[in-house]
């Protein structure tokens, strides 16, 4: 199994940044960037058809007080994607970093592309 | 005179015996070696689908306008395999024949819709397809949700009222589950692709899935 961690890890990478990027949406649009909500986990299948990889995230927010004039104020919004599969025999030894992260500038009431 | 020594039957029978082993050894492993390779392979092509599928219905829902989006996504659009129910569900938006005409926009820049787009799951079991029809309403105007888009007419689909599908493309295969919720005016959409390969060990085919999630709002207008 040890021969298979490389792809694990790619596929659960992947996921990790879809699953980062769908939260940071989720908090934008329900107008949680101040307070930010609590940690999340939700379970997605990247490499096994029974077993579902747990995906934890956490978002914070930090107020940008340089932001330009006409933005009054925005945040920093980061959201932190780390996973764990519950499967036995799964070791985070020898595995690197099991985490990704995102992050983006949101300035309430302006549209940016 | 002088003796020549060689082997005697014992000895060659252990060589060869030995040797058989280690071959087999050897072969087991390169066997293995394999067969982790084609997991491997799997993993990235499944994967590699689950996004690409994402990410084209990502700009196409992106780019329509919310009040114009239809869903299919209640019971009627399950199956079940194996004991455990997946949805096959449907969305239609709108869209424009050709976005880089700009015939087809006002001087303000909104689209002037003229088509719609049919994204669903067929419902073949165990596996199914995620298919984008692209349909000509004909002279009906492209201002609200398509009058034409029922469970019926994904199952066995007629010639829309006054128009015509214009276009059938399969964004992916072996498809188990594409749920399509509705949050906040956004849609969260799940796409889950089953893949199959022959493992590292004896036995039946090693059966992974490859699941990718979005959120999406439609941000466009109508003139």
């Amino acid at each position: 199994m040890a021969l298979l961690g490389s792809s694990t890890k790619t596929a659960n990478l992947t996921a990790g940044m879809l699953f980062a990027r769908e939260r940071l949406r989720e908090v934008i649009e329900k107008d949680q960037y101040w307070p930010v909500p609590a940690n999340l986990a939700s379970g997605i299948y990247t490499t096994d058809s029974t077993t579902q990889t747990r995906f934890f995230s956490r978002v914070t927010s930090v107020p940008i007080s340089a932001s330009p004039p006409e933005y009054r104020g925005g945040y920093f919004l980061t959201v932190d994607v780390w996973w764990w599969n519950p499967a036995p025999g799964q070791a985070r030894q020898g595995q690197g970093i099991l985490s990704t992260r995102t992050s983006q500038f949101f300035y309430p009431g302006v549209s940016v592309p | 005179m002088r003796r020549l020594r060689g082997f005697s039957l014992l000895e060659v029978l252990m060589s060869a015996f030995l040797l058989g082993i280690l071959s087999l050894v050897l072969f087991e492993l390169f066997r293995a070696g394999t067969g982790y390779f084609r997991v491997a392979v799997l993993r990235q092509g499944g994967q590699g689908a689950a996004r690409r599928a994402i990410l084209a219905m990502e700009r196409k829902i992106q780019q329509a306008y919310p009040e114009a989006t239809a869903v299919l996504n209640d019971v009627s659009r399950t199956v079940t395999v194996e004991g455990v129910t997946f949805h096959r569900d449907a969305l239609c938006l709108p869209d424009l024949s050709d976005w880089g005409d700009m015939a087809r926009f006002t001087p303000g820049g909104l689209p002037i819709w003229d088509r719609y787009t049919v994204l669903y799951a067929t419902a073949e079991v165990p596996v199914g397809r995620l298919v984008l029809l692209t349909i000509d309403p004909g002279s009906s105007a492209v201002s609200g949700p398509w009058a034409g888009f029922t469970p019926a007419f994904l199952t066995t689909p007629p010639p829309p009222p006054g128009g015509a599908v214009l276009s059938s493309k399969v964004l992916a295969q072996d498809v188990v589950d594409f749920n399509v919720a509705v949050d906040s005016e956004s849609f969260v959409v799940t796409l889950r692709l089953r893949g199959k390969a022959l493992g590292p060990t004896h036995g039946p085919a090693r059966v992974e899935d490859f699941e990718a999630r979005m959120r999406v709002k439609p941000q466009n207008r109508l003139p």
